[in-house]
């Protein structure tokens, strides 16, 4: 786990909204002069121009493999056709935040769906649907309180996950109908106004979800069975904390303030299909991290650097991987642990999660799965020895 | 899982130092407002007694004890040598220093083999010799091809034999520049490692160290950059890196993780100073086995900013809060901290004995078991240190035939 390259491209403007472009192999970006911009992630050249919007993009996502999508902090929101940077306005949006947040859109290309968080209002996220191109308020009933959400990130085709200003975290679907959800625990202290952190930042990976609140501590979560599996502070500020959507379990995160003058400002390779240790990409600089991502098809990563003006490309190491399917004898929620044994003995998974539930074990190794079904020391174990 | 087993608050004591220290019976602890060293109950945790440690406004730093007297050292050229029987307290300036920080704690260490206490020091490549015998300190050179220019000792520990963490054979130092460096009282470096300067693309980039903990063989090591290295020490490898809070706030106070002394291979990991309203979790860290592992207690801290100490009766947090001048301490049960042994023998079929493997799994709940210990056994009982009050899954395999049998246990 560690980086391939880096390269940086000048960017020499302000960064407000950012996303992958995996059918081109592209970054994109609203820039802070209401501009939409485009970089190739091979060449490291900017394509196309700089595209005037309406209005500053306060979030961008791709809403189909030939266009883009962009929300603004009023009710503009903006279809840009990539290949002839044809743009179209709609009405109907509802503010995204007029500072910089990172997660306010999210997207499902194949569903030609996109769904931004609307930081402003209680229990509301903008849907605009690029087959009916139409923009429409989804305000989901069932949200509790007055939890407005704070980020989102596609979960899988047709399904997303929210975090709110309340620590919940909504699966919904492409209607805003609360499929799942969950509050990370309460803090046991003396200022009840702290006991509810807002999420801002998440990632999903094969049943894992990553989620990063407000007093900034980092939590994994086994979504299957809503079981924190590690919680750590992972920031010494109470500022914003990026997160990017995984490609193949890995996902990249960095602190969106940079600390000081004198201490450079990481990045960190996260891989969370197996709960593996974050990696260090790079240090250096000490710009803030704004927006990042990865091409999950080629495993190229990038990241906006604030104050610097900057966009790091990278490549992740790549992994040899192979999906593993786990299931328990009587179809019940299991526990399940998996050990290495390649070499010296070191655990690799360890969740308790429902059957069946598919993993990603790295290949060339050889493993020990041990499989508990029920509770207490008397309840059976099963265990397996494989090779990948 | 290490569990909070009473909590104290404590009023109105004024500015806490962030370190506090215990000889299994007593907890010592100091304030900068007043100028005080604090004395409490471990076991009652209620104030026994408090002297006054400064004659003139400084800021205690850190504190350690020797047998029979605390040294407390200070954010100025001063040292406080405090007799634990009495209180009495002898304030040294002479060839004294300041510390090199004032939140992060780490900042003396006392070496039982030699009688010496090292500290940190605010000058360029230099710490501060301290004999508690005649109260005397003198200048303690740093001299290393890393350590140059304006680079100073940002922490301090002492090693422990290899045996047990009872022997103080030397002293671990971490820099402000990424260097960790064992040095003898003479001064001399007996061996050091650099942190991971790269990758980078620009001028080299170097990790200032925040905290450090050792337990045989390995060092776990707190950057101003957010990062916790595990280290097998003895073959200078890392082992584990995690992401954890950075080190420095937008105003460049140090903000980062402070970890705490070892108790056999458990530490505790916490903010230095507060860093928001919301707190952190109180972090405990298995890190003597070749898979680290990270154990989240069982409640959040609301508090912000913290210092830890461990012995081996005791695991004790101290939690600073800025209004109303208030703090609590933690008391943590030892469970599934000390060593101890289990016996284990592997049968095929029952009755009799066959010669196989033993994994024991430390089991902290799901996501937070780790491997620690794979043995190869004869066709006899064996005897395999576990932790007292831990709880185990224990896999064994005849490897003949790879047939398995668990067993869950806790000691």
């Amino acid at each position: 786990m560690s980086l391939q390259h880096v390269t940086t491209i000048s960017a020499a403007i302000g960064y407000t909204a950012g996303a992958t472009n995996e059918t081109d192999n592209q970054v994109m970006f609203g820039a802070s002069d209401a501009t939409f911009r485009r970089y190739d992630l091979s060449s490291f050249s900017q394509v196309g121009t700089n595209l005037s919007l309406a209005a500053t993009s306060r979030g961008i996502a791709m809403l189909s493999s030939a266009s883009a999508i962009s929300f603004t902090s009023g009710s503009t929101i903006e279809l840009i056709e990539l290949a002839t940077e044809y743009r179209q306005s709609y009405s109907g949006g509802s503010g995204l935040s007029s500072t910089y947040v990172s997660q306010t859109v999210a997207s499902d290309p194949s569903a030609k769906v996109a769904i931004a968080a609307s930081f402003n209002s209680a229990r509301t996220l903008v849907k605009f649907d690029g087959n009916t191109f139409t923009a429409s308020i989804l305000q989901p009933s069932t949200w509790p309180g007055n939890a407005t959400a704070r980020c989102i990130t596609l979960k899988e085709s047709g399904k997303f996950l929210v975090g709110t200003s309340e620590g919940q975290i909504f699966e919904i679907d492409t209607n805003g109908a609360m499929l799942d959800s969950f509050s990370l625990l309460t803090y046991f202290g003396n200022a009840p106004a702290s006991n509810r952190p807002s999420i801002i930042a998440l990632s999903y990976s094969y049943g894992y979800v990553i989620a990063v609140d407000s007093n900034m501590n980092m939590t994994w979560i086994d979504w299957t069975t809503k079981t924190i599996l590690q919680r750590l502070p992972i920031d010494s500020s109470t500022t914003d904390f990026t997160l990017c959507g995984s490609a193949s379990g890995v996902t990249i995160a960095g602190r969106a303030t940079a600390v000081d003058a004198t201490t450079q400002n990481p990045i960190f390779e996260i891989d969370f299909s197996c709960m593996d240790s974050p990696g260090q990409l790079f240090s250096g600089d000490f710009g803030a991290i704004q927006g990042s991502g990865i091409n999950t098809t080629t495993g190229r990563g990038w990241v906006f650097q604030a104050n610097l003006n900057k966009i790091r490309v990278f490549d992740v190491v790549p992994r040899t991987r192979q999906e593993r399917t786990i299931s328990s004898p009587n179809g019940d929620s299991f526990r399940v642990i998996i050990l290495d044994e390649t070499s010296d003995l070191v655990k690799v998974l360890d969740t308790y999660t429902t059957s069946p539930r598919t993993v990603l074990l790295e290949t060339g190794k050889n493993y020990i799965e041990m499989i508990k079904v029920g509770d207490g020391t008397n309840a059976p174990w099963d265990v397996s020895r494989y090779s990948l | 899982m290490f569990k909070s087993e009473a909590v104290k608050d404590i009023v109105n004591y004024g500015t806490l130092l962030v370190s506090a220290k215990s000889d299994g019976t007593y907890l010592y602890t100091a304030s900068a407002s007043p100028r005080v060293l604090h004395k409490y109950s471990l076991d009652s945790m209620t104030p026994v007694a408090s002297t006054t440690i400064f004659s003139t406004t400084t800021t205690p730093t850190d504190l350690c004890l020797v047998p029979g007297s605390a040294i407390v050292v200070s954010s100025s050229a001063r040292t406080a040598f405090v007799d634990l029987t009495t209180l009495y307290a002898t304030e040294v300036t002479s060839n004294a220093a300041a510390t090199t920080t004032s939140s992060m704690g780490n900042q003396i260490a006392y070496n039982s083999t030699s009688g010496l206490a090292l500290a940190t020091a605010a000058v360029n490549r230099e710490m501060t010799l301290i004999n508690p015998g005649v109260g005397t300190h003198s200048a303690f050179i740093l001299t290393h091809a890393e350590v140059t220019g304006t680079t100073r000792a940002s922490c301090v520990i002492t090693k422990t034999a290899s045996t047990h963490d009872t022997d103080t054979l030397s002293w671990l130092v971490g820099t402000t520049n990424g260097v960790i460096l064992e040095v003898n009282s003479s001064a001399t470096i007996l061996k050091s490692i650099n942190l991971p300067r790269t990758p980078n693309t620009g001028s080299t980039v170097y990790q200032g160290i925040l905290g450090l903990s050792y337990s045989y063989p390995n060092l776990v090591v707190t950057t101003d950059h957010g990062l916790l290295y595990t280290y097998n020490y003895e073959t200078s490898t890392i082992i584990n890196k995690q992401m954890i809070a950075d080190g420095v706030d937008t105003v460049g106070v140090q903000t980062g993780i402070t970890v705490c002394p070892s108790a056999t291979g458990f530490t505790m990991l916490g903010p230095g100073l507060a860093r928001n309203a919301g707190g952190s979790p109180v972090v405990g860290m298995y890190f003597k086995e070749t898979n680290p592992a990270f154990v989240v207690q069982d409640r959040d801290s609301a508090e912000a900013g913290f210092s830890t100490l461990l012995t081996n009766d005791y695991a004790v947090e101290v939690l600073y809060t800025s209004s109303p001048n208030r703090y609590s301490m933690r008391r943590y049960s030892t469970a599934g901290i000390k060593y101890t042994t289990e016996e284990t023998e592997i049968h095929e079929p029952v009755g009799v004995r066959v010669p196989g493997r033993i994994i024991r799994i430390r089991d902290c709940g799901p996501g937070q078991s780790f491997v620690e210990s794979d043995t190869s056994i004869s066709a006899e009982t064996t005897t395999i240190s576990c932790r007292d009050g831990g709880t185990y899954i224990e896999l064994a395999i005849n490897d003949d035939d790879d047939m398995w049998d668990i067993r869950e246990f806790t000691k």
